[in-house]
């Protein structure tokens, strides 16, 4: 996004920088009102916005939106970005004309800390004071006046109240038109007693300057930047972060390697600790209180607090909300997607009969390619829009952050990310909006991780194929122990099965290919707000169009390919010998409910001759070579090829290999008995227990979901983490029902 | 400072609800460390840990008038003073 022309002048830039929570997000909405877009840098996943502004008459900026941050050392992407903006740092991009530092008055003596890091850059500088209506309401004050004298940079208070951003837009232009002075500060430097310390603090400073020139020279920016720039170098050598930030880590790298650790260490705390002090006698006596009472607007937060996060009541609490969700994702969305389905069905049947009778394969393109796979993506709409609408919600009102106090232990304890723990419970529903919500994880590396395991947890896709595969073959098993139902224990150990999976899988992934450091926790409380209704209908509606737009596209295009699979090449013999047999029963049995049995009867019997003729067909008939170790048959692999559409598919697929038609669901007795009683060519049953745990094995593990792999290709914005993901999902599936069914008949279970 | 070694107090010992005062940071300081001293986690600050979570891990923090998260492995390295407010009684309790 790099400076637009408009009219005939370049637009000028204005990013906004503060802290998490500091409120620069209300700011930027009240500055750029509806004109605000969300974007992405190239290669980056970290979404940032950009505004239009309206200061004065003909006088409009680009106004930017980074994402918040307590330094300008970062420790994640989002961090990183917001620093890489500020610098300049980003490829296309140049530095904004004008930084304004958001700070929320409450936390001033917090909030300044990035304000003497910023102070340190020869940067156009000004600062917006947020949250001053929450200090005037408890009946306090804050000279702003006296502030800007101490920080030498304009201060202007700006809360979100009505006309809040008044003076802000005034003196943005004034600082557009006419630029006040800006000096830089000296870095902080304390003093040190020790000549010890002292010399080696001086040590390490020296060679952090010495970076802090080439890295300035590469910025481009006045020499007088070195000193602040070395400080950001040497501060970043101690966090080991992956993030990128190439203007540091490009400058010089290894002279700051060289120097011990521990001397780096030091200096580094000096400085830390002396922009420390600055920033407390900046804000000291800034803001007053009315009384020494707690303000009215912590009360009310302590008071919630006691509860929330009670060592009883709050775990208890955290069940409920989260329950609630998952009650939502699993059974609130299901009215809604039965929904979607029927209209699916009726578009399908509409597009029948508009469409020529001639041209049956023109029909079945549409209505089982593109309007099935339409169907396929917005069937996905109620539960995202109900994940992210909960979301929203627990973030805005200030819940997250305490659930992810209550639950820290525990996530770290299996090795997961804190924030990973809504993505693994929302997988239980569906992987799709999950893998969305792992946006919330801040460190790549991590967020990677728990992508690439998500799809391994049960999701309610694979129930029907559980519910077929025990009604078929533990229906007449004895209960274990007399008393455990065989089909209860099964559905238990699949569930078992897949969170050992997931979470074992995770280690191993945090071991090897996505090796990391444990994320530092670092999380803050803000204060509970009330939500707001157009902050959580932006962040809905951006989720659900974007998965629209760049999921739907490779949903749909997949479906249309699979029904190519399943459709073709088409046995003309067995279609024309269909037709004629149609035609003939038409003209012999009157309209009724007989004739209409006779033509099914047709109509399923050619389609498992269709489906066997077809690539799909084809593609079952090769793989057997391959599964028969794992104790599956040519149908069972076109199953598995028909349900990477969804694993439901799995269930009706098999109706029509079965000559049963499609309509079959895992209630239907029929596809049961015709399952019971198929058999291997050697006249042994075909579905044992055995062989019935073994697929069901192969479905909990297998990546055997298109719309998984479309959202993934979506959140890592590339096909290499899809397809590691489906080959390692498939291998690990395939070893498994190997084991299993190799083990067992060696242990000589049927 | 002899038999001091093992009554070096640190962040993650101390009791809910008492004000203490940061005396130093104790190894090579990391990126976590490097982040609480950014919160105002640093020697002369005071700082109260006001919470600890239902499971024992991690730790809620006040300091400079916000809350703040951090486990306790991150506090330990937090070598703290008690506060000039209350060291009256801690150095009565001391006295044994
Ligand atoms: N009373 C009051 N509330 C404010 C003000 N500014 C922001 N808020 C509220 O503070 C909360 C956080 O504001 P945001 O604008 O989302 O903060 P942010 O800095 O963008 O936070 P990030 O999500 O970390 O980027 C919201 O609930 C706002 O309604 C203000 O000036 N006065």
């Amino acid at each position: 996004m790099s400076s637009a022309p408009h009219g005939d002048r370049v637009v000028r830039r204005i990013v906004l920088i503060g802290n998490p929570n500091c409120g620069k997000t209300t700011l930027f909405n009240a500055l750029t009102g509806l004109s605000a877009k969300t974007g992405n840098y190239p290669g980056i996943t970290v979404e940032h916005r950009v505004g239009l502004a309206r200061l004065a008459e003909g006088m409009s900026v680009s106004v930017i939106d980074v994402p918040g941050t307590y330094s300008l050392v970062p420790r994640s992407d989002d961090e990183a970005v917001a620093v890489r903006v500020l610098l300049g740092d980003l490829p296309g991009q140049t530095r904004p004309d004008l930084v304004v530092a958001v700070v929320d008055a409450t936390q001033l003596e917090r909030n300044l800390y990035l304000v003497a890091q910023l102070r340190e850059l020869p940067l156009p500088l000004i600062v917006a004071l947020t949250m001053t209506d929450v200090i005037a309401s408890d009946g306090g004050a804050c000279d702003v006046a006296a502030l800007q004298q101490r920080l030498a940079v304009p201060v202007v208070a700006a809360p979100a109240v009505a006309g809040g951003a008044f003076a802000l837009k005034a003196l943005l232009a004034a600082e557009l038109t006419t630029p006040s002075r800006r000096l830089a500060l000296n870095v902080a430097r304390s003093d040190v007693d020790d000549p010890v310390v002292a010399a080696e603090v001086r040590r390490a400073t020296d060679v952090a300057d010495t970076v802090g020139r080439a890295m300035a020279l590469r910025a481009g920016m006045a020499p007088e930047a070195a000193a602040a720039f070395g400080q950001l170098a040497l501060q970043r050598s101690l966090t080991a972060t992956e993030t990128a930030m190439p203007i540091v880590d490009d400058s010089a790298p290894g002279l700051l390697a060289a120097v011990p650790a521990p001397l780096r260490a030091e200096a580094a705390a000096r400085a830390v600790q002396a922009r420390q002090q600055r920033a407390r006698s900046w804000a000291r006596d800034i803001v007053t209180q009315a009384s020494a009472a707690e303000p009215r607007s912590l009360a009310f937060t302590r008071r919630l607090d006691a509860v929330a996060l009670h060592p009883v009541a709050g775990p208890l609490l955290l069940v409920a909300v989260f329950g609630v969700l998952f009650q939502a994702l699993f059974s609130w969305a299901t009215p809604l997607m039965d929904l979607i389905d029927g209209l699916v069905g009726t578009a399908s049947d509409a597009a029948r009969a508009v469409l020529p009778q001639s041209m049956p394969l023109l029909s079945s393109l549409v209505t089982d390619g593109i309007i099935a796979g339409v169907g396929n993506v917005v069937v996905f709409v109620p539960q995202i829009a109900i994940l992210f609408l909960f979301l929203a919600v627990l973030e805005d009102t200030g819940y997250l952050a305490r659930a992810a106090f209550l639950l820290d232990r525990i996530m770290q304890g299996v090795g997961l990310h804190g924030r990973a723990f809504v993505p693994m419970l929302s997988g239980f529903a569906c992987a799709v909006p999950a893998i969305l919500a792992t946006r919330t994880i801040e460190n790549t590396k991590d967020r990677l991780v728990t992508i690439l395991v998500t799809p391994l947890v049960s999701c309610s896709a694979r129930l029907p194929v559980y519910a077929l595969m025990v009604a078929t073959v533990f229906a007449g098993v004895d209960p274990v122990f007399g008393i455990i139902e065989p089909g209860a224990l099964v559905m238990v150990s699949m569930y078992t099965l897949s969170m050992v999976a997931a979470v074992a899988m995770a280690a191993i992934f945090k071991r090897t290919i996505l090796r990391s450091p444990t994320p530092p926790l670092v999380l803050e409380l803000p204060p509970y707000r009330v939500p707001r209704a157009l902050q959580i209908y932006k962040a809905v509606s951006a989720r659900v169009t974007t998965f629209l737009k760049e999921a739907g596209t490779v949903i749909l295009a997949i479906t249309v390919v699979l029904w190519g699979l399943l459709t073709f090449p088409i046995d003309h013999d067995v279609k024309d010998a269909r037709d004629r047999a149609i035609k003939a029963t038409e003209l012999q049995l009157p309209a009724g409910a007989e004739r209409d049995a006779e033509l099914r009867a047709i109509r399923n019997g050619a389609g498992v001759a269709l489906v066997e003729h077809s690539l799909a067909g084809r593609l079952g008939h090769a793989m057997e070579p391959f599964i028969a170790p794992l104790g599956f048959d040519w149908k069972i692999g076109i199953g598995i090829v028909a349900s990477f559409a969804a694993r439901e598919v799995f269930v009706s697929t098999l109706g029509i290999v079965y000559g049963l038609g499609e309509a079959q669901d895992e209630s239907s007795t029929s596809l049961r008995d015709a399952m019971r009683h198929d058999t291997r060519p050697d006249g042994t049953p075909l579905y044992t227990p055995l062989s019935g745990l073994s697929l069901l094995v192969f479905f909990v593990l297998a990546m055997q979901c298109m719309s998984t792999l479309a959202a993934v290709k979506r959140e890592t914005r590339s096909w290499r983490w899809p397809l590691f993901q489906f080959g390692y999902m498939t291998a690990l599936a395939l070893a498994a029902s190997l084991l299993v069914y190799q083990v067992g008949r060696l242990l000589g279970v049927q | 400072m002899v038999s001091a070694a093992n009554r070096v107090n640190r962040l993650h010992q101390q009791p809910p609800g008492r004000p203490v005062v940061i005396d130093h940071i104790d190894g090579v300081l990391d990126a976590t460390g490097l982040r609480l001293m950014e919160l105002g986690l640093v020697p002369g600050a005071t700082v109260t840990v006001t919470r600890v979570a239902p499971l024992g891990d991690p730790l809620e923090l006040s300091v400079l008038g916000t809350r703040v998260c951090v486990r306790k492995q991150a506090a330990s390295a937090f070598v703290v003073i008690a506060s000039s407010a209350s060291s009256a009684t801690a150095v009565a309790g001391a006295a044994p």
